[in-house]
């Protein structure tokens, strides 16, 4: 079954997979030297873990599961605010130390790097194997964190080998040797493979990840879509997704989202975290330069039922004082008095970076133009007291009534060292402990 | 042929490069420093006093006289670290504490490499 030769080569390409293991609780493993190896949870503020350290899960505490239920499980269990200011600069630190290895590095997520490394073997007087391992122990010695390494020939294949050994693994997957890797492996657990697809496959008798790669092109190319076929030429070891190295400056979609506790049915309430939500994400859309063609809002249910509403701009904007009709709009067609909802979001999608303005025909070209002018103030104004220090009026209720109780404080921001304010830190992670 | 005009370049310009940032001068591998608020008094003598702030160097091999932050007997403490012939000593800079001599595998933090103190906010 596994002697079936997909790459005659066994480096074509390079490409490394690089994961973070429970990146959020290593980080805090790594500040904090005196809870190493405990059984530690990050996502403290929000009632349920965004994140589970190796010796929890062993516990069968996961990702996802309340926090509530998690301390029945553990009852010594650590429970931690995330401290998301620690985990973007370790998050930073490792993209960089990766590109010291090539500059073609993908910022996948917080925790996930691709890097593509072919032909850097004669740059860096070293195999593709020792690459990969230095870029592994790099890590691991600057910043004090374990991280999983899959080293193969397409992107889809260097997933499959970064999870092949985890936590701290470092797997090799050379195009002759992809068989071996595949065979046992459920196609479920392959990128890009969801629910549905998993199903559809199993209808076909296909389970594993090497019967999906061993179909013959005609069939897939009769029975599947383009991302399917996609994903069976990367298992295959032909490449098509490329690394790609530009920073992250083009967003599909910007959303932001706010949890509260305690929840609530009060309109007024909900409606100024949803005009505080689209201001949010209007600031992180100027800051990228780009114009939003379409807007979701949508309120969640304390059941983590959603509803939503989705809107068409009829031209692109990104100033929320135009937008705040809409939004009211929006809000009136999903709110129902009787619930009691625990979240609100607003998804920002289509952005485009265009930079030239084009008016409807019976829109007053003045206005919006006086609008650019004023966020020009409130930006720069904002820049010098702090985010959102100057707001729309509709979302002005949440500084008088509060944001919702937002749990323990971390221990960075419990930390202010002499010179800084809430708002401006130092951008070197604090090691806390009594020393 | 056109004329060049000559002369001595300014100083200031010629200097203009060679401008050092107090954070490059503190912190010389960026990737893997760490901030510390010193609680203890176990370096005084070595003129690192409560509240003063370290820099914490992770993934350097530490030499003899250097300050290290090392895990001793499940403490973290910040010592001299000093090797004779194959074993460690972690010495500290205050009388009042007795040199550690480690048994089990030495746990590093890190390396000290600068300290700061702000007098004035």
């Amino acid at each position: 079954m596994s002697d079936t030769i997909f790459s005659l080569h066994s480096w074509p390409q390079a490409i490394i997979h690089v994961d973070g293991d429970a990146f959020f609780t290593s980080c805090e493993e790594a500040i904090h030297p005196e809870i190493r190896g405990r059984a530690i949870v990050t996502g403290g503020e929000r009632g349920i873990i965004a994140c589970a350290s190796y010796t929890a899960k062993k516990m069968g505490i996961k990702r996802g599961v309340s926090i509530l239920d998690a301390k029945r499980i553990c009852p010594g269990l650590l429970i931690l605010p995330s401290d998301y200011e620690t985990y973007s600069i370790f998050s930073r630190r490792m993209f960089h130390i990766i590109r010291q290895y090539t500059p073609q590095v993908e910022e996948y997520s917080i925790d996930e790097a691709f890097a593509d490394i072919t032909g850097m073997r004669r740059a860096m007087r070293a195999s593709y194997e020792i690459i990969a391992s230095r870029i592994k122990e790099d890590v691991c010695r600057n910043l004090g964190i374990n991280v999983s390494v899959g080293l193969s020939i397409t992107k889809v294949l260097a997933k499959v080998a970064s999870k092949y050994q985890k936590p701290n693994g470092l797997t090799i997957i050379s195009g002759r040797a992809i068989p071996v890797y595949l065979q046992n492996l459920p196609v479920q657990d392959v990128w890009g493979i969801g629910h549905a697809t998993t199903n559809y496959l199993a209808k076909m008798g296909i389970r594993t990840a090497l019967e999906f790669a061993r179909m013959p092109e005609s069939v897939v190319k009769a029975l599947f879509t383009k991302p399917g076929i996609e994903l069976w030429h990367e298992l295959r070891g032909d490449s098509v997704y490329p690394v790609i190295a530009e920073e992250k400056s083009r967003y599909a979609s910007i959303s932001k989202t706010k949890t509260f506790a305690p929840p609530t049915g009060d309109p007024d309430y909900l409606l100024a975290h949803l005009m505080r939500n689209l201001e949010s994400a209007c600031i992180k859309a100027r800051r990228y330069q780009l114009c939003v063609g379409r807007l979701v809002a949508y309120l969640k249910k304390q059941n983590f039922d959603c509803l939503g509403q989705e809107v068409k701009l009829s031209r692109p904007c990104v100033y929320p004082m135009e937008l705040t009709e809409v939004i009211r709009n929006m809000f009136n067609l999903i709110y129902q008095s009787k619930e009691i909802y625990r979240a609100t979001g607003i998804v920002l999608l289509d952005l485009d970076q265009s930079h030239e303005r084009q008016y409807s025909l019976f829109e007053d070209p003045v206005r919006p133009e006086k609008i650019r002018a004023l966020y020009k103030g409130v930006d720069s104004l904002c820049q010098k007291y702090g985010k959102h220090s100057l707001h729309l009026g509709g979302s002005h209720l949440l500084e008088e009534r509060g944001k919702g109780h937002r749990g323990t404080p971390t221990s960075r921001e419990e930390t202010l060292l002499p010179g800084e304010t809430k708002r401006k830190h130092l951008p070197l992670p604090i090691i806390h402990s009594k020393i | 042929m056109g004329y060049i005009v000559a002369g001595f370049p300014s100083p200031a310009e010629e200097e203009l490069g060679d401008i050092l940032s107090f954070d490059e001068y503190l912190i010389t591998r960026p990737n893997s420093s760490f901030i510390l608020k010193v609680s203890g008094d176990s370096m005084v003598n070595a003129g690192i006093m409560p509240g003063d702030l370290v820099i914490v160097e992770k993934g350097r091999n530490p030499k003899t006289g250097d300050i290290v932050i090392a895990e001793v007997d499940g403490e973290w403490t910040m010592k001299y670290f000093r090797k004779e012939g194959k074993a460690i000593v972690l010495e500290a800079a205050n009388p009042r504490y007795a040199p550690i001599h480690p048994q089990e595998e030495l746990r590093l933090c890190g390396i000290v490499t600068a300290v700061v103190r702000k007098y004035h906010q």
